[in-house]
């Protein structure tokens, strides 16, 4: 019977292609399992269509987020803290997709491809945030009505203790009923990107440290803006003759042109991308919108707006903050985190994979740069706004377009031991970034806990 | 609910995974012992004092690789001639070339003594038709599989204890009745199998895991129908065996091979008139408060006809033709009866019969061809056929639409796991016809992703041994049944499974065994003859054995 079984070679075909379909599917269920298993129908964890069965999320103190209680997922109590932390926790239809809701799902709700949603008690796994739910409050209500965000991290730890962003809602209720709002279920610390305005002249100030040997003594000369090339470029003030401190103090537009000019197209992007430009940098996995620097090609004069961060240039806010921290830490700080801690086996992992060090500068260039932060809010913002933080910061006033009012921002740092805190505040179209974001900034950071 | 529950539960999803990959390891085993010895019963020798032994009871002798004698001669055909045992005695007939027998030339089959001189080509040979130094493979008995029985048994009762305390208030007394009805059947088949010659427990054993898995989603699913389920795989044991009787008796099957053509042909066209319509197809009779679905049943008469058809190895143009006829009038009344999913496994049985028997690869071509310009005339001409392709591939974007029952299966499979949330747990067997075309995942989502593959991969064990027996069997007519019918199977299994997983276009059939349904249940049951008629006789040694040897 050789010669016929030989011949059932369609039974063949039909035993490979099933094998190779087999192989299909499983990889298919290991890849996205996780993913079929979060659609909203789920009932091993869905109820008309919200979240039920997950575990309970907290803040730093303790203080209960999210928990399911009888069947039902319930945030605070408080609703000024579900507004304030509902882009940090997420919301229970996945409109949020960077809340911990979401972007932890799996770890939450116990899911794993070995174990599926079996669960023995019936209840996920816990999950304590690094935030502090006050201070969260605090921020939220500084920034109002206004949309924008407030991010402060600690630079030794990584942890981040305050992450707010609005327009926000009140999680407790549908997620779609807030839809009317733009941007609503935008985490704009993690996912905005805004133009940077001055707040980029501290890139182009460390690349001058980096390529210029007489970085701290070449002086330029301000006369209401520069000519670069027969085009004009406009500058705030006349400053005359200005080094890089005084530049930056003054937030000199004229000098940090002529400074990017005399660094170079490639050095300054160089310097961009090492301190996290047009690169996608995650917070315990969540990744965020790239920043985003575009240097080499522009015409001189484009490139010359390039330095003061106008023209293409984009920044998000996680990342300047990671930034910040940086400056702050001496070069390199602890990469920023919002998980505290789970008792999530596979959450575990994900966390220290997450965990470590960002590196982005030399020391020196560091104390430099923080040096020259500080002088700016001593002898510019005012230092009696700030009382006690030893603040190094820089403001920016991010034009975007003639008609609507600049995005303000305001970064930096502490240097005061007890509160060791990089920071971002942005809020949009709220014009000069000494005003609206500064004020924020001091509010929040004086409310900030001291560090241990 | 027992007290006790969570915490079997929590211990079983880890035991029951276990046992399954347990007893597919050792089926692996079993099938690496089991092979058959191969035993001269004939051969032919050369002038040259070279000998061609004869291990088969039909077989091709040519200058082809694949011949069961291969001659090095080059004016020898490829496949020159065939030779087969039938009615007592040796047969030869010519294929490709001109055979002599004792110096006159061989037109149609000529009996085979021994000492005959045959001419092949240049070729002269010596026919020995009983070769004297023959070693006695009576003596051979192949592994009886009792510990893979064994390892089976506890794998039922795990899964049977777990159902009892998971429903220790709602069915009491049904499910332990069932599963232990289903344990002392099997056992019982396997205490008198174990006094046939030859006896191994190779095609049972992935039957019955397969029959497990459909006795416990029907518990979950449908309790109110676990006695019907139950009743029939008895039923469909008992018929098994009655039928596997009958096809050993090759001559009786090919007079009969009319009468069942005919009957089949009727029933079916009766039901694509009168039948009931449930899900889109009109395949369902009700006969006397019984609905049964005759296609099934086709399936097996299908398999008969097409190996009958093709019986006589050297077989008259007018058998082909018949078999064409037939399986064109089956196809045909399936069409009538809107089931495009059967059309599709009968097809593939078609193809693998024809393939299996001619040389004319021509005419299957044009069979596929023909299939295709169909295919696509059906999603033209069946609005419904098309919105089921429609959504394939794209599944969740008509999450709720026409891809809701994939997308669900999908969740369902993923929520599973690996090792599943327990029986009854689930949430995708209360959707519609989730018991029956969803129930891969209805296992994957209860039972674990683990014991869904080794249901997949029973029909992959079913399709591999075919493939064996075919090749050790005694006649073309077995070797097309084996083969036709795990083609059929495993075709079904396919669309089922990945139909449902949208690796295909959903076609709503059923996975044979495990899906919920009397008919179908039986029916699985009764394919299953091809594959022990198969085994039962290797060599021809069990029926004829005393008149030969």
């Amino acid at each position: 019977m050789k010669h016929t079984a030989a011949r059932s070679l369609a039974l063949r075909l039909l035993i490979l292609f099933f094998c190779l379909g087999l192989a299909l599917y499983y990889g298919q269920l290991a890849v996205r399992g996780a993913r079929f298993a979060s659609y909203p129908t789920n009932r091993h964890v869905y109820a008309d269509g919200r979240l039920v069965r997950a575990g309970a999320i907290t803040d730093r103190n303790g203080v209960v987020l999210a928990h399911t209680q009888d069947g039902q997922r319930l945030f605070n109590e408080n609703a000024e803290i579900r507004q304030a932390t509902v882009h940090a926790v997420g919301d229970l239809e996945g409109y949020v997709s960077t809340g911990v809701h979401t972007a932890f799902w799996a770890e939450l709700t116990g899911y794993d491809a070995v174990n599926g949603l079996y669960s023995g008690n019936g209840a996920g796994h816990n999950m304590q945030l690094t935030l502090d739910a006050d201070l969260c409050v605090t921020a939220w209500r500084a920034l109002g009505r206004r949309a924008g965000t407030v991010g402060v991290f600690n630079y030794n730890t990584g942890e981040i203790l305050c992450m707010v962003s609005t327009p926000t809602f009140d999680p407790q209720l549908a997620s779609a009923d807030a839809g009317s709002q733009k941007g609503v279920y935008v985490n704009r610390l993690l996912s905005g990107s805004y133009a940077p305005g001055s707040v980029f002249k501290v890139v182009t100030a460390l690349s001058v440290l980096q390529n210029l040997p007489d970085a701290q003594t070449r002086t330029f000369t301000c006369q209401r803006g520069v000519t670069i090339e027969d085009e004009w470029l406009s500058c705030l003030g006349n400053h005359g003759t200005v080094d890089l401190q005084t530049a930056l103090v003054k937030s000199c537009n004229a000098a940090f042109a002529q400074f990017a000019l005399a660094v170079g197209r490639e050095n300054l992007t160089r310097t961009a991308q090492s301190v996290g430009f047009d690169r996608t940098l995650t917070m315990d996995g969540i990744a965020c919108t790239q920043s985003h620097y575009e240097g080499i090609g522009a015409r001189s004069i484009d490139f010359g707006w390039s330095g003061i961060g106008q023209y293409n240039d984009t920044v998000n806010p996680f990342q300047y903050m990671t930034f910040m921290g940086a400056i702050a830490g001496g070069g390199s700080c602890a990469r920023p985190h919002l998980v505290a801690g789970t008792d999530s086996l596979p959450g575990k992992a994900r966390l220290l994979a997450n965990r470590g060090r960002v590196n982005m500068m030399r020391r020196d260039h560091a104390q430099v740069l923080g040096d020259m932060m500080r002088k700016a809010v001593t002898d510019h913002y005012g230092d009696w706004q700030f009382n006690g933080l030893e603040l190094c910061a820089k403001t920016g006033t991010a034009e975007i377009g003639d008609r609507d009012t600049p995005h303000s921002w305001f970064v930096g740092f502490c240097r005061a031991e007890s509160k060791p805190y990089a920071f971002v505040v942005v809020v949009e179209n709220a014009g000069s970034g000494l005003g609206a974001a500064s004020s924020i900034a001091a509010r929040v950071l004086q409310a900030a806990p001291s560090a241990e | 609910m027992h007290g006790l529950y969570p915490f079997y539960l929590a211990a079983s999803r880890w035991v029951l995974p276990a046992l399954a990959v347990l007893v597919a390891l050792f089926w692996v085993a079993y099938f690496r012992a089991a092979r058959p010895p191969k035993r001269v019963i004939a051969r032919f020798a050369d002038s040259q004092g070279a000998s061609y032994p004869v291990t088969v009871a039909e077989g091709f002798v040519g200058r082809g690789r694949r011949c069961d004698v291969a001659l090095p001669d080059e004016t020898v055909q490829k496949a020159h001639a065939v030779f087969y045992q039938k009615n007592g005695g040796w047969w030869i007939a010519s294929r490709r070339g001109d055979v002599t027998v004792n110096d006159v030339p061989a037109d149609g089959p000529v009996p085979l003594m021994d000492g005959d001189m045959l001419t092949l080509g240049r070729t002269a040979l010596t026919f020995v038709c009983n070769d004297p130094e023959q070693e006695d493979i009576s003596s051979f008995t192949p592994p009886t599989g009792a510990l893979l029985l064994v390892l089976l048994t506890l794998f039922q009762a795990v899964m049977g204890g777990q159902l009892c305390l998971r429903y220790w208030t709602e069915l009491p007394l049904m499910l332990p009745v069932c599963f232990g009805a289903l344990i002392a059947g099997e056992w019982l088949y396997f205490l008198v199998g174990r006094w046939i010659p030859h006896f191994h427990m190779l095609m049972e054993i992935p039957v019955l895991y397969l029959t497990t898995l459909g006795l416990a989603v029907c518990a979950c699913a449908s309790p109110e129908n676990l006695y019907k389920q139950l009743i029939c795989a008895l039923l469909g044991m008992a018929g098994y065996i009655g039928f596997t009787l009958l096809l050993r008796k090759e001559s009786w099957c090919y007079a009969l091979r009319f009468v069942v053509a005919g009957i089949t042909l009727a029933v079916l066209l009766f039901t694509a008139l009168f039948g009931t319509r449930i899900f889109g197809a009109r395949n369902w009779l009700s006969i006397a408060g019984f609905s049964l679905q005759p296609s099934e049943f086709a399936k097996i008469a299908f398999v008969f006809v097409g190996a009958c058809g093709l019986y006589v190895t050297t077989q008259k143009r007018l058998n082909r033709w018949f078999f064409l006829a037939f399986a064109a009038a089956v196809m045909g009344s399936l069409v009538l009866m809107v089931d495009f999913g059967a059309v599709a496994i009968f097809f593939v049985a078609l193809v693998i019969i024809l393939l299996m028997r001619l040389t004319d690869v021509r005419l299957v071509g044009a069979l596929v061809a023909a299939a295709v310009v169909a295919g696509v005339l059906v999603t033209v001409l069946y609005p419904y056929v098309a919105s089921r392709f429609g959504a394939w591939l794209h599944v969740w974007e008509v999450a709720d639409a026409a891809g809701y029952q994939q997308t669900r299966t999908l969740i369902a499979a993923a929520s599973g796991g690996l090792l599943g949330v327990g029986g009854g747990n689930g949430y995708l067997s209360g959707i519609a016809a989730a018991e029956t075309d969803l129930v891969f995942g209805v296992v994957s989502e209860e039972w674990g992703g683990l014991i869904a593959l080794g249901a997949a991969l029973c029909f992959v064990a079913l399709g591999v041994l075919a493939r064996r027996l075919a090749e050790n069997t005694r006649s073309a007519f077995y070797a097309i049944g084996v083969c036709a019918a795990a083609g059929m199977m495993l075709f079904q299994a396919a669309l089922n499974l990945f139909g449902s997983t949208d690796l295909l276009p959903l076609t709503g059939v059923t996975m044979m065994f495990v899906s919920r349904g009397g008919t179908s249940l039986m029916a699985a049951f009764w394919l299953m003859a091809y594959f022990k008629a198969a085994e039962a006789r290797p060599h021809g040694l069990e029926t004829e054995r005393r008149r030969y040897y």
